[in-house]
Parts: C-alpha cells; structure tokens; sequence
C-alpha cells in the first residue's frame, strides 16, 4: 500500500501533472498534519481536497511524512494556539464562536487546533510555492540527468524492477484514469 | 484520412506562435514532451505552426496521450468527484425523510425502555426539523411490576424542540403540549420487557403491593400467623432448635465411643485380678514367698488404678460437658421465653383508653405512607436513570499525539436533558372536570440550571379534588431532596378490611385530606398528614352486636380528625405519632373487647411458637435425654472398676501383713539363736563378773 502511494507519487512528479496541482497538495498536506484530526475544520478541508484537482497521491504521502515531525511541533502549536486562544481583544470573538454550535464542533478553542490552523494557514503559501519551484527546479534539471544516468537506467531495467514497474504501471494507469 | 481523425482535436489545425506557446508548450511541465512537440510541429509558409504530415502510428498514439494529459490538468475542481458526493449526500437526505421518524422513534422507544425498564410503545412520530418541532400521537408505557397495566399513557403531544441544541447534541424541550394523559391503564399485551425478570425499581423494595397486616382487633389466628409470617427471621428460637439436637447428636455419639472403650478395659479386669484371687495366705511359708506374691499383686494394683484414674478423667470432662448442656437446656428455655415476648410485642395492646384508635388506625396509616414512600422511591429510580442514558459514551481513544488545551470561554450552560416546561390542562374547572399537570426543569443535571424539578398534578371531577405539588432537588449540598404538599377533598372511599372484630363489614363515607412530606438525600422522610372522615356510614355484620351499634350511632353523627406525624427510616420503617378524637368517641366502648382480644392473641401466639418449635423441641429434649443418661453408665464402670481396686488392695493388705508376721517370726528366731550362742560362749569363758 504504502510503495503503492510512493511510487504514485513517482509517476505524479514525471508524469504531465500540473506543477501547482502537486505544489498544492503539498500545501494542503502541510495543513491537514498540523491540524489534529476528528474536528469539523480537518474533516472540512480534507473533503475539500477531494473536490480540487490536488493530487491525492502526494497529499496522502505528504501529510503522513510531515505527521513525523509532529512531535516535536506539538508544543510549540500549543503554545502558538494558546497565545491566540487568550488575546484579550479576540475574546468576545471566541466567545461567539464558543457559542455557536458549528464552530464548537470545529475545536477551535483548543490551543493544538488553533496552533495547527494558524501555523499551517501561515505557511500555506510559502509552501505552495516552495513546492512548485522545487518540483520545477526537479522536472527541469534533475529528471533528465536522473533518467539518463548509467546507473539509474542499469538498475531500472534488471528483471525485478521491471515486473514491479509493470505491477504499479497497472496502478497508476487506473489512478489516473478516474482522475 | 482516417489516421488525420485520430489526431485529438487540440493539435488540429494551424497555431500562431503566441498560441502554440499559450495553448500548448505551457502546459507540458516535462522536458521530454516539449521537445517532441516541437519536433512534430513545423512552420508553414505563413510561419504558424501545424503538425507534420503523414504521422506514424506511434506518433499519433504520443500525441493522444499528450493531449489527455493536457486535459487532465484543465479545471480546478473535479466534477464527477463532486457530483458523486452531492448524489451521495442527497441519497442520506432522502433515506432520513424517508425513514428518520421511525429510526428516531425506535430511539426513543429504546431509552425509555431503559429507564422505566418496561415496553415503551411509541406512534405517530413526525420530526419538523426546520420548525424545530416533534410530534407523535400517543405513547404506552408499561409497569414493569404489572407488564399487563401501563405505568403512564399518552394522547398527541407536540415538543418544541431547541435546534441549536440539537446540533451540539443536547436535548432541550421549549414547551410541551398534550393531548390526553392517564395513568395505570390496562394493556393488552404484556409489558415486560424479553428476559426481564425483576426490575430493578421492585427490587428497591417498593411497598405498593404492601398487604394489609397486623390488624388490630382481626381474627386472632391471622394475626398470629402474620406475625410469625413477618418476624420469623428475626427470632433466634428455631435457629437454636435446628443446631442444639445436631449438637447432641454428636456429643452422644462421641460419649458412647469413649463408653465403649472403656468397656474393653473393663472387660480385661476379671483375667488381670484372677491371679490375685488365686493366692492364698495359708500356702505362704517364707518372707521371700509373701514379698513376691506381694509384688505380683502390685503390679495388678498399679494397671487397675491406671484404668480407673482414666475413668475418673473422662467422668470429670462428662461433667464438664453435663454443665453445658445444663446451660443449653436453661438458654432454650430463656430463649423460647424472650421470643415469645418479642412476638408479642407486635400484638397491638393498649393499655389506655387513649391509645385505641391508634392501633385502630396504625395498619391503615402504614399502609399508606407505604404506597407513597414506595412511588415516591419509584419515580426518585426513574430520575435517576435520566443521567446515565444521556451521558456521553466514553469509547477507547487512539491518542497519537497530544491534545492541548482546551480554552473555555463563557457560555450559557445547558444540561445534556432539559425539558423546560410542560403546563397541560385538560377540561375545564367550570365543568368540574379538569386534569392538569406541570412540570418544569425535568434535567439531567440540575446543577448546570441551578434550579430543582417542579410539579404540579391536579385532578377535580364533580366536587372531588386531588393535587399534588412539589419539587425534586437533585442538586448538590441540598439536604432535602424531595419536597411534597398534597391535597384531597371530598374523596369518598370504603373500608372492608380490619374491623370484624368491632363487628363491622364495612365503612363508607369521605375524607378530605392536607399533608406534607419531605425526604433527604437518605431517603428518610418525614411529614405531617391531617385526615377528616366525615358522613361515615357503617355497615354492621351483627346487627344485633350492642358495642356495633354503638360506634355506628357515634361515628354516623361525629365525624373523626386524625393528625399524624410521621417519620420513614432510610430502610422504609415507619413511626408514627397518631392523634383522634377516636379515642374519646369509642374506646369507652370497646375497651373489654379489646382486653379479650389482646389475651386471646397472646395466648394463641404461645401456642402456635409452641406448635412451630415442637418438633424440633422433641428431637433436642430426646437427644438431650440421651446424652446425660451416660453419666449412669459411667458411674457404673467407675463402681466395678472400684470393686476390682478394692479386691487387689485388700489382698495387698494382707501380703503386707503376712510379710510382716514373716519377718517378726525370722527376727524371734535369730534372737533365740543368738542368745543360745551367747550362753554357750559364756560357759567356755569365764568371766570376771
């Protein structure tokens, strides 16, 4: 399953796929790792992306490789969540919010969700376009070398890779099919 | 011609140069498709750009693949994603409003089969979700108790429901409205619950089925039978009948088997004393002939008097024993005595005039307050179970990472349950014909609205009028509970049961009735209650009975005023202060009967505590018998044991005697032999003097 994603997300970076459709996926993995799961704003986004053209693939793969790190975010997302949670000046704002039953099914108020929500949505941008440049700079200059690299193309074409490549080869075809 | 068709359309056709570079060279994001586009793409004469004449296949096959690559990454949203969710999310709507009002009413049907542990048979449900209203047309809720009586009953009622409420999954109920309700009505079918046995609210010992017992002035029989029916487990008699023969059993058992151990010993006397017997004192010539007898005779001596100092041991342990059983035949006799007391202390006896109209009205008066603490624990069940079935299901949680801080911020704070007000009055008082019931603040949680539940029922037909109010207060560091007031006027009712003694079938006539009750956190409860009887009306068994005709002319002229105070313990025992102009209108009356009464119970109780103990009594006393008539037994073997000691020790006796006789006979002769030896040596030597 996991090799599956990966080599998904192999064949989404050098196959034709609209840089920003991967750049964005990456932005929103960013997003949804932050944000703790089970709260109407991570369910809210995460079917979002069903509807946009993100690519799923890289999505999927992204959020379980930035949900690595998340132990060592979670308490500087709480500290960040908690800092906004007590302005003053947003109380009465987080009081109405508190006592709207949409938004308190959101967990807003709670110091990790707004932490994730405010770090993720502040690094949403920086990361798209980091990701597109990243996945240019790659499709542009490295790919080729890579593809064209003695090694690489030994190793490629002995007999396991092939029957693997052919394997996901199915997989990938269908993927992008009912995409 | 029809390899040009395959072409895709996006290629087709001439592009100028801003057109190939927009429409085409900036959506290919690889290298490699750039490139090829650029070696099948030539320039005409016009200098725009158009495909290569007479592509290969494997050209045209590319250049599709291409091209539905091109297309893939057009758009930003998925459509047919998008349209197979909206299918999806529509197909629940419709499945909700479909079959929603069943789902919901199977739901409630459920929880109220949890908290009244019965039947609960809902119809006619309708959720208004936009208007924020429920409705359904009737409801049956069964007695668990009774499962062929409904507990409640009820017509159309329409809920306003809070929405906003909803969505954060609390129930809150604006207002209620109903139809129609009754109570303790008959069902058809049974109400019990598959596999329900007895509910939980019986087992809480609740006193509604509680019978008419302890009758003052009943038939003397019953009474005595109900007495011992209902205190038997508190009286120590049987108990100490059932252990005391097993006991004696035993004991005896044990005595004969050291009896028969000592029979054996016994048994081996005669052969030990035969030699003895045998020696005879005129045979005996010498010392050494008697001294060896003699030490023949004390070892005899000594196993017999091993054998009795054993007898005597056992007999003194058999006293021992013998005390005790002295002891257990005197704490059988106490015992039987101080039940029998006991017992008797439950024969209602007044000793003064002014006490009779309060055994008169005690079983009426417990029965009473029975049925009202066993609703009262009843529905206080019922309350409580409304907090669990609301609670939130605390499932196991995954905990990957962690769950920071929730920040509250101020809200107003709703219980999970709250029916806010719930007034329903049906009829009309003008017509005399009014039901009424209010309730507010029925919650889950009383503390979070800081308010206690309230009630009202009030119920008038013709000139009858019954109303009960109060409050329930679940609320913390309250120290009471519950708090009821209750009313009844002109309530007619019939008496059949307690007076036939006084000659008295029944009494019929009304009452108006005001009293208060209030019960703490212990369920210990206490209140007052003022009862007038009035148009008593009295319907002799013996018209001819003088004493029965008497309180009929007194009761059908005076009315009667009974004051009670009252307090139940937290294990539901009553006590009661009773005050009546009772005593004054016929204890003058009745007081011979009563004494003949009181003596005639007493005796009958004896008897039948007699009657129940015999058996058990017989088989003790025979037991008992058994057991001491072993100390004849004893005493006998000590008697012969006795006899064989006295035998040895008699001949030993004589052997010391004999050997003395012996030795004085030798001592004679060595005298005579030296004295003779002393003359002869004389005659040799001749002495000076």
């Amino acid at each position: 399953m996991i090799v599956t994603w990966f080599a998904k997300v192999f064949v989404a970076i050098n196959s034709n796929k609209k840089t920003s459709q991967i750049a964005l996926a990456i932005a929103f993995a960013f997003l949804l790792a932050l944000i703790p799961k089970a709260n109407l704003f991570w369910i809210s986004l995460f079917v979002l992306t069903f509807f946009l053209k993100v690519n799923q693939a890289v999505e999927m793969v992204f959020i379980a490789v930035f949900s690595l790190f998340l132990d060592f975010l979670d308490t500087f997302l709480d500290k960040i969540g908690f800092a906004i949670l007590t302005v003053p000046s947003l109380g009465d704002f987080f009081t109405k919010l508190f006592n709207s039953p949409f938004f308190y099914m959101t967990k807003y108020y709670n110091s990790i969700v707004m932490g994730g929500l405010v770090v993720g949505l502040a690094m949403f941008v920086p990361i798209y376009f980091l990701s597109k440049y990243l996945v240019d700079i790659y499709r542009d200059k490295v790919r080729e070398k890579i593809a064209n690299n003695k090694f690489v193309k030994a190793v490629v074409n002995q007999p396991i890779l092939v029957g693997i490549k052919n394997k996901f080869g199915a997989a990938v075809r269908f993927y992008d099919n009912i995409r | 011609m029809s390899e040009e068709k395959k072409i895709s359309k996006l290629f087709k056709g001439t592009f100028s140069e801003e057109e190939f570079r927009k429409k085409i060279l900036r959506k290919l994001y690889i290298h490699e498709y750039r490139n090829y586009i650029n070696e099948v793409f030539t320039r005409d004469s016009e200098g725009k750009y158009k495909l290569k004449e007479n592509l290969g296949k494997k050209d045209i096959k590319k250049l599709k693949s291409i091209a539905k690559s091109i297309k893939s990454n057009e758009g930003f949203v998925l459509r047919g994603k998008l349209a197979l969710i909206l299918i999806f999310l529509i197909g629940i709507i419709v499945f909700n409003i479909v079959f929603l009002d069943r789902l919901l009413e199977r739901a409630i049907e459920r929880n109220l089969e949890t908290i009244f542990e019965a039947k609960a048979d809902m119809r006619g449900l309708d959720l208004q979700i936009f208007k924020g209203r429920l409705l359904f047309q009737s409801l049956e809720v069964a007695n668990s108790r009774k499962p062929f009586r409904n507990l409640f009953e009820l017509g159309e009622v329409d809920l306003q429901l809070d929405i906003e409420q909803l969505v954060r999954n609390k129930v809150v109920i604006n207002n209620v409205k109903l139809q129609e309700i009754r109570w303790d009505t008959e069902r058809k079918t049974s109400g019990a619950l598959p596999g329900a046995r007895v509910s939980k609210a019986e087992e809480m010992g609740e006193e509604e089925g509680k019978t008419f017992v302890g009758a003052f002035l009943e038939d003397a029989g019953k009474v005595v039978a109900d007495i011992i029916k209902k205190e038997m487990e508190n009286i120590k008699s049987p108990k100490l009948l059932e252990e005391l023969p097993r006991k004696y059993t035993n004991l005896k058992m044990a005595w004969e088997e050291t009896l028969k151990g000592q029979k054996k010993e016994l048994e081996n006397l005669p052969k030990l004393v035969e030699p003895v017997k045998a020696i005879k004192l005129e045979n005996i010539k010498t010392a050494d002939e008697a001294l060896s007898a003699y030490n023949m005779v004390d070892e005899t001596y000594k196993s017999i008097k091993l054998t009795e100092t054993n007898l005597i041991k056992s007999y003194d342990k058999l006293k021992t024993d013998l005390v005790m059983a002295n002891n257990d035949k005197k704490n059988v006799s106490a015992t039987i005595s101080s039940d029998l007391a006991y017992l008797s202390s439950f024969i209602k006896s007044p000793e003064k005039g002014e006490e009779i109209a309060s055994a008169i009205l005690d079983p009426y008066i417990e029965k009473y307050l029975g049925e009202i603490h066993g609703k009262f624990k009843r529905w206080n069940y019922y309350f409580e179970k409304l907090k669990p079935m609301i609670k939130r299901k605390e499932g196991r949680e995954l905990i990957l990472r962690a769950y920071g801080r929730d920040v509250t911020y101020p809200c107003v704070a709703i219980p999970k349950f709250w029916l806010q007000n719930m007034d329903v009055s049906l009829g009309s008082n003008q017509e005399r014909n009014l039901y009424s019931v209010k309730a507010t603040d029925i919650t889950s949680d009383q503390n979070v609205i800081n308010n206690p539940t309230t009630f009202s029922i009030k119920r008038i037909k013709s000139s009858e009028e019954v109303e009960w109010a109060g409050l329930i207060d679940k609320r913390e560091n309250r120290e009471k509970s519950a708090e009821f007031d209750f009313k009844a006027k002109n309530i007619p009712f019939v008496l059949g049961e307690g007076m036939k003694a006084l000659k008295v079938s029944s009494v019929k006539g009304t009452y108006n009735l005001y009293g208060e009750l209030s019960f703490d956190r212990l369920n210990r409860a206490g209140g007052t209650l003022h009862l007038q009887l009035s148009n008593l009306a009295l319907d002799l068994s013996d018209k001819e009975d003088k004493i029965a005709a008497n309180i009929k002319g007194v009761l059908s002229s005076n009315p009667v005023d009974i004051e009670v105070s009252y307090t139940v313990s937290e294990d539901g025992k009553y006590t009661f202060k009773i005050k009546s102009n009772l005593d004054k209108l016929i204890s003058g009356t009745i007081s011979k009967l009563v004494t003949e009464w009181v003596n005639e119970t007493k005796a009958k109780l004896d008897a039948e505590l007699n009657n129940l103990l015999r058996a058990k009594l017989e088989e003790y006393q025979d037991n008992y018998k058994g057991f001491i008539s072993l100390e004849e037994d004893l005493k006998g073997n000590l008697r012969e044991v006795k006899t064989y000691t006295e035998l040895v020790e008699k001949k030993k006796q004589e052997l010391q005697k004999k050997i003395d006789e012996k030795k004085t006979e030798a001592k004679g002769k060595v005298e005579d032999k030296a004295k003779e030896e002393v003359e002869k040596l004389k005659e040799k030597i001749k002495l000076p003097f």
